[in-house]
């Protein structure tokens, strides 16, 4: 699904004295099928962004469209029907959980929004799988889960609508490495098998660098800049100035480079290509 | 400071045992960093070192005298702990009576406690937020509201678990800097649980928990030098290792296992000066 934000503003308490604008003057495009990663300082306003998309919150001013919804401060409608195809997972999964059983809680919403129940209930072990959980949790209480486990409840309870777009808020915090990095293919595998498209908001600007096809950044509730991960990082200092880094492959190619005086070409700017810089250069200096 | 001493944990007495038997210490000024799987008790340790969780077996010490349901007023002035969920901790209306609440019970007096105050905000970048409510705030800045709480009530150790995982990578670093400073500065000893092996490269020593039981205990750098059977256990070695690892297959060996990246290439350009 195509996703459109025309001229967005949103604002927290609005009307009341505390009123807090987050996101001033929106406008981007996120082509179906893409995978989108949002990355940007704490408090620049990627959760709110991602809240528009199922719906949870609408603009103040301006439009979203997601497919053939569309949100605005008067049309909201179809929301049930718009988080049947928008799975949402929240930066705190505590805010997601709340059935007493694990079981309970993944079929939450495949009971919610009329699955066939019997399906979904076969696909449990596979779905547990998936997210790096062993079957005996699913009559635990979610509560009583370690933070990790909490995390991959709460993505197996989206994971397992099969939505067609999965907005995912900082869903690694809290996993260990291996944990991390298997959701990540996880999600990678079901962008690329299921046609879906992914919205990923993340402080890891690996992650951006190695499955985006479109970052978006943002700084202080407005659109910075928008680009392909690799043009996006090549931004040093602009993304330092907005509390940003960029991605440690990119941060060693530039110290290699300052510190050795040899060149780090841009095809050469992963794990490979510097231990070749590194293995040419040592053994440069044993023939000298 | 903190001693644990065969400390198991149990959860309910019918189920099984989260934590098996473990010995553990940490310093006065040490910088301890505490890793391992999901689920493989970091948490569960971390809530016994201030007593929110008694051993099932076994005992904790803190400075010496054993952690019982008696002392635990006193525990926690010297053992503060940031909470995984931040949200968890909150109690006040405000930024202000939040960080306030601590301070008050401690019996502070009200005109130094605004300096502590703002002085913690500060340290956490989130000073003019006084009068926010902690519930509306971002996921980072709650996380950042929960630190300057514990900050404020200066206590000798601070359990920092999972602190950082929502902080943008400006705000990780300051952070990680801040703790440097305190423990310098004012001999604060600190356990940071944490699944980033780049922060548990500031360690004094790193402790790992592999199924409630200590699997590996020693220097970062030895850590490290553990290269792929890390993966056996839930973790994965740093980009650091594994390029060291690619060099090595090429016969390109260093004297002492790097921390980062910058060492590895200040070690090569040293080794490339001497030849
Ligand atoms: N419920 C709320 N009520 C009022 N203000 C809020 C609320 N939630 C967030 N804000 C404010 O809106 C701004 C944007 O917050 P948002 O949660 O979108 O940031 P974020 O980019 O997701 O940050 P983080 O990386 O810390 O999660 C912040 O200044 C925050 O203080
Ligand atoms: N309140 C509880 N009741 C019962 N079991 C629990 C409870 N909290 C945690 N557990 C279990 O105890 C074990 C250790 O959990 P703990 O929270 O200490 O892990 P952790 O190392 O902090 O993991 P994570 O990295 O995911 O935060 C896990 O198997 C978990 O499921
Ligand atoms: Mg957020
Ligand atoms: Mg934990």
């Amino acid at each position: 699904m195509d996703i459109t934000f025309k001229e967005v503003d949103y604002i927290y308490q609005y009307n009341t004295p505390f009123e807090h604008q987050a996101l001033h003057n929106l406008s981007f495009h996120i082509p179906s099928g893409s995978f989108t990663a949002i990355i940007g300082h704490t408090g620049s306003g990627k959760s709110t962004l991602i809240q528009h998309l199922n719906g949870l919150i609408k603009p103040i001013q301006g439009e979203v469209t997601i497919g053939e919804f569309t949100l605005s401060s008067e049309k909201n409608h179809q929301v049930k029907d718009l988080r049947k195809h928008v799975g949402v997972v929240f930066q705190y999964p505590e805010h997601q959980l709340f059935e007493e059983t694990v079981k309970k809680d993944i079929l939450f919403g495949p009971k919610n929004f009329g699955f066939d129940l019997d399906r979904k209930e076969d696909e449990l072990a596979d779905v547990l799988n998936n997210v790096g959980l062993p079957v005996d949790v699913l009559d635990r209480s979610p509560f009583e889960l370690s933070g990790g486990q909490m995390r991959r409840v709460a993505i197996a309870g989206v994971i397992v609508l099969e939505p067609s777009v999965l907005v995912l808020d900082e869903p690694t915090a809290g996993l260990d490495p291996l944990g991390r990095s298997q959701m990540l293919k996880l999600f990678s595998h079901l962008h690329q098998s299921r046609q879906q498209t992914t919205v990923l908001v993340t402080h890891h600007m690996e992650d951006a660098l190695a499955y985006a096809d479109q970052v978006i950044v943002m700084n202080q509730g407005k659109v910075e800049m928008i680009g392909e991960p690799k043009e996006l990082f090549k931004k040093k200092e602009r993304l330092r100035d907005i509390g940003l880094d960029i991605p440690e492959v990119f941060e060693c190619a530039n110290y290699i480079e300052n510190k050795l005086g040899v060149s780090v070409n841009e095809c050469q700017s992963n794990m490979e290509g510097i231990s070749q810089v590194l293995v040419d250069f040592v053994k440069a200096g044993a023939r000298s | 400071m903190i001693k644990f001493d065969r400390v198991s944990f149990r959860y309910r007495d019918d189920s099984s045992k989260v934590i098996n038997d473990i010995n553990l210490s940490i310093d006065r000024g040490e910088w301890v960093a505490l890793i391992g799987h999901n689920g493989s008790g970091k948490s569960t340790v971390a809530k016994m070192m201030n007593g929110l969780l008694l051993p099932s077996e076994g005992q904790v010490f803190i400075d010496d005298i054993e952690l019982t349901e008696q002392n635990l007023i006193e525990v926690r002035q010297k053992v503060g702990m940031v909470f995984q969920n931040p949200e968890n901790q909150f109690v006040g209306t405000t930024v202000l009576d939040d960080v306030a609440f601590g301070l008050e019970n401690l019996g502070v007096d009200p005109e130094y406690m605004y300096e502590r105050i703002q002085q913690s905000l500060k340290q956490v970048s989130m000073d003019g937020y006084e009068q926010h409510e902690p519930h509306r705030l971002s996921g980072g800045q709650k996380q950042r509201i929960a630190i300057a709480g514990v900050l404020a009530m200066l206590p000798e150790v601070i359990v920092f678990d999972e602190a950082t995982t929502m902080l943008d990578p400006m705000g990780r670093k300051d952070l990680l800097q801040t703790m440097k400073t305190l423990k310098e500065e004012r001999g604060l000893s600190i356990v940071s649980i944490t699944h980033d092996l780049t922060e548990a490269a500031f360690a004094d020593r790193v402790l790992v928990l592999n199924q409630g039981e200590v699997w590996f205990e020693g220097e970062p750098r030895q850590l490290f030098a553990k290269g792929e059977e890390l993966e056996n256990i839930g973790l994965e070695p740093p980009f650091v290792t594994k390029l060291y690892h690619q060099l090595k297959s090429e016969n390109i060996t260093l004297e002492r296992e790097p921390l980062d990246f910058k060492e590895l290439v200040d070690e090569l350009w040293t080794l490339h000066l001497k030849k």
